[in-house]
């Protein structure tokens, strides 16, 4: 157990008066940015990176690894408020957040998303310590043709999103050939209607905002308050007591955590499908199946315990083997790069010490959200409680300066728009967004690993010969399979009560 | 029965023109960059003849029952009046600025819902555009657009 020592003597080294500055300073900032819409955690990573400079590695450590916690949950804050995820990895709990809102029950829904963060990052970071090494091996075992399955797995949920799963499927066979578009891996270019800011393909921020939040913005100028039938009051008790439903509930919390921390090595798309599958899991797995996407604490717990436990797994990916998993990972080691430190596979082991506190400030770094995330929780539900003529235009700008700011290009603000307005247009006839949301993020991994595995394999079939894409493969069509079951079974036993 | 069939088929079917139009584009190109649009948009194709059958079918079962009322719509009108006054900011924007767009918009929305105070309808928008104006250009270092005015 030369880890968990390790990790205790951490403790040691962190308990200063300035590493706490540094955490509340870094979570507080990581949380206030997460929740603006259209920022997010991995922005304030980059705008604090500079200031990192002077500073020695473990405090530069523990600042920016404290923005990235407290920006994994502030995106659940706009998700539940105004349905819109801060990140990709918030996604899933909009599905329940929102409807729980606007069902009077926000301080409920924003209390349960704090604990199940706080519970996630805690079970992520134990499984940090503890599997580091064989966490971070699991990540090489991911060649092109497991990350193509990853990300059709992560696509096979799209049918249980909505009640119809035909239209479910085929928004989502929509939202992957949006994927697409852009300059693919070999250099052609496919519909970017000869702009270049679609060479990249269509910009994720944008996207995100366009289909979730202009649509609900655009409904709710016609009514006087998000939340009709809300008392003005607002009572921490009703945050707090949202503990109880995690309490009642060990056996998910600590599956989903598990869930999080393993598809949370793989590169690129860790926390957003460690949050679907995590949601679909639990739903297809739960007796109250029927109510998910109403507004359900089950649906909460699932996706944010998962994405803040992802945490864990990308960081034993880029701390063992250098290998960053995402934008954010992917500044955090250009802190360390910063420091003078090397990536790749001796950076674990040439600075162990210091890696170890950075655990364990990590550990740490969750009670401070805990009163951090309470504090910011008290205050949104206290404003999205204002007459929506007040609320409304700051929202909207809000969203406008989030998507500016992510290439600094008006044409994406533009592009938000314009998918708002198609967004509202397909929500007031009923037609799933969620789908097509999720193949928008998906579908650009899928269409690069599959270029990858054409050009490593001579047939497709090879791939099956692997056994993790294999098994991936196996999960992906169960996971299509397991609604239509189930809801077959559901529908007979309806019928055949007896 | 018509705005039934327009509401569940006509949706499907615009998408799967705009994927059929997207596929037409690209549909020259090597087929490397192909494998998966291809497949794609031949499921996408079936899935729509399925969805449309399946729609078609249910919605001739419904006519001769009374129909099942779907959820409460929000009223259009103050709804796209709303959305006009989005678009005119984004329109705006690159050549009025951020900040005369902003106070402008957050003015007219204002007015709009009938705030009839004149403290808050002045005052608001020009003090909140200001502080986005600062915390963005200032803080987060965001350029934000400059219109004729210079700001």
């Amino acid at each position: 157990m030369e880890e968990f020592q390790a990790f205790i003597n951490g403790f040691g080294m962190i308990f200063e008066l300035k590493y706490f500055l540094l955490m509340f300073g870094g979570v507080t900032f990581g949380l206030i940015l997460g929740a603006l819409p259209g920022l997010t955690g991995s922005m304030g990573i980059a705008l604090m990176l500079p200031f990192t400079y002077n500073m020695p590695a473990l405090p530069s450590l523990v600042f920016l690894l404290s923005i990235y916690s407290g920006g994994l949950f502030g995106g659940a804050i706009t998700a539940i408020l105004i349905n819109t995820p801060g990140s990709p990895a918030n996604v899933a709990t909009v599905l329940d957040g929102y409807p729980m809102n606007l069902r009077g029950q926000t301080e409920e829904a924003l209390g349960v998303a704090l604990y199940s963060s706080v519970a996630g990052g805690l079970i992520g970071c134990m499984f940090l310590v503890m599997v580091t090494e064989p966490l971070a091996n699991l990540s090489l075992q991911f060649g092109p043709s497991e990350m193509f399955m990853v990300a059709i797995f992560g696509l096979s949920v799209v049918g249980s999103l909505s009640s119809n799963i035909l239209k479910s499927v085929f928004a989502g066979l929509v939202g992957i050939l949006l994927g697409t578009i852009g300059m693919s891996p070999s250099g052609a270019t496919r519909g970017t209607l000869g702009t270049y800011y679609l060479l990249d393909g269509i910009p994720l921020i944008p996207a995100l905002i366009g289909f979730l939040a202009i649509p609900e913005l655009f409904n709710l100028s016609a009514r006087g308050f998000v939340v009709e039938t809300a008392d003005s009051r607002i009572d921490i008790k009703r945050i707090v007591r949202s503990l109880w439903m995690l309490i009642t509930r060990p056996v998910q919390v600590f599956l989903c955590s598990a869930i999080g921390v393993i598809v949370g090595v793989m590169p690129a798309a860790g926390a957003t499908i460690a949050s679907l599958l995590s949601y679909n899991q639990t739903k297809q797995l739960s007796k109250k199946y029927a109510e998910f996407g109403t507004g359900i604490p089950e649906g909460i717990i699932a996706s944010e315990t998962s994405s803040s436990a992802s945490e864990g797994g990308a960081l034993a990916t880029m701390l063992v083997l250098g290998i960053p998993g995402s934008a954010s990972t992917a500044m955090l080691l250009g802190a360390l790069m910063i420091q003078g430190w090397i990536p790749g596979p001796r950076l674990f082991i040439d600075n162990k010490e210091i890696i170890y506190a950075s655990i364990s400030s990590l550990f740490l770094q969750q009670f401070v959200m805990l009163v951090m995330g309470t504090l910011l929780c008290l205050f949104s539900a206290r404003l999205i409680r204002l007459p929506t003529k007040y609320l409304l235009p700051c929202i909207v700008l809000f969203t406008v300066l989030g998507t500016f700011s992510y290439r600094n290009a008006v044409f994406d603000v533009g592009l938000m728009l314009a998918f708002g307005i198609v967004g509202w247009f397909l929500k007031r006839n009923e037609f799933p967004i969620m789908p097509l949301v999720l193949g928008i993020i998906l579908g650009p991994i899928a269409d690069r690993e599959l270029l990858r595995i054409g050009q490593a394999y001579d047939s497709m079939l090879d791939i099956f010969h692997r056994p993790i894409t294999l098994g991936l493969f196996i999960l992906s069509v169960l996971s299509i399979l397991m609604p239509l079951a189930l809801s077959v079974l559901r529908a007979r036993k309806k019928e055949n009560p007896g | 029965m018509l705005p039934q069939i327009a509401q569940r088929i006509g949706i499907p079917f615009l998408l799967l023109l705009m994927a059929l139009a997207y596929f037409l584009e690209v549909r020259g190109q090597r087929e490397q960059d192909l494998l998966l649009i291809k497949p794609v948009f031949y499921l996408l194709a079936i899935l729509f003849f399925i969805n449309a059958a399946t729609d078609l079918r249910d919605i001739l079962r419904e006519r001769g029952r009374k129909a099942a009322k779907s959820g409460e719509k929000e009223p259009l009108k103050k709804i796209l009046l709303f959305a006009a006054l989005t678009v005119a900011l984004v329109a705006a924007l690159p050549h009025a600025g951020f900040l005369v767009s902003a106070t402008l918009f957050i003015f007219c929305a204002l007015f709009m819902s009938g705030v009839g105070n004149r403290a808050i309808l002045y005052a608001m928008p020009v003090c909140v555009s200001l502080a986005l104006y600062v915390i963005f250009e200032y803080v987060f270092g965001v350029e934000l657009p400059a219109g004729f005015l210079g700001f």
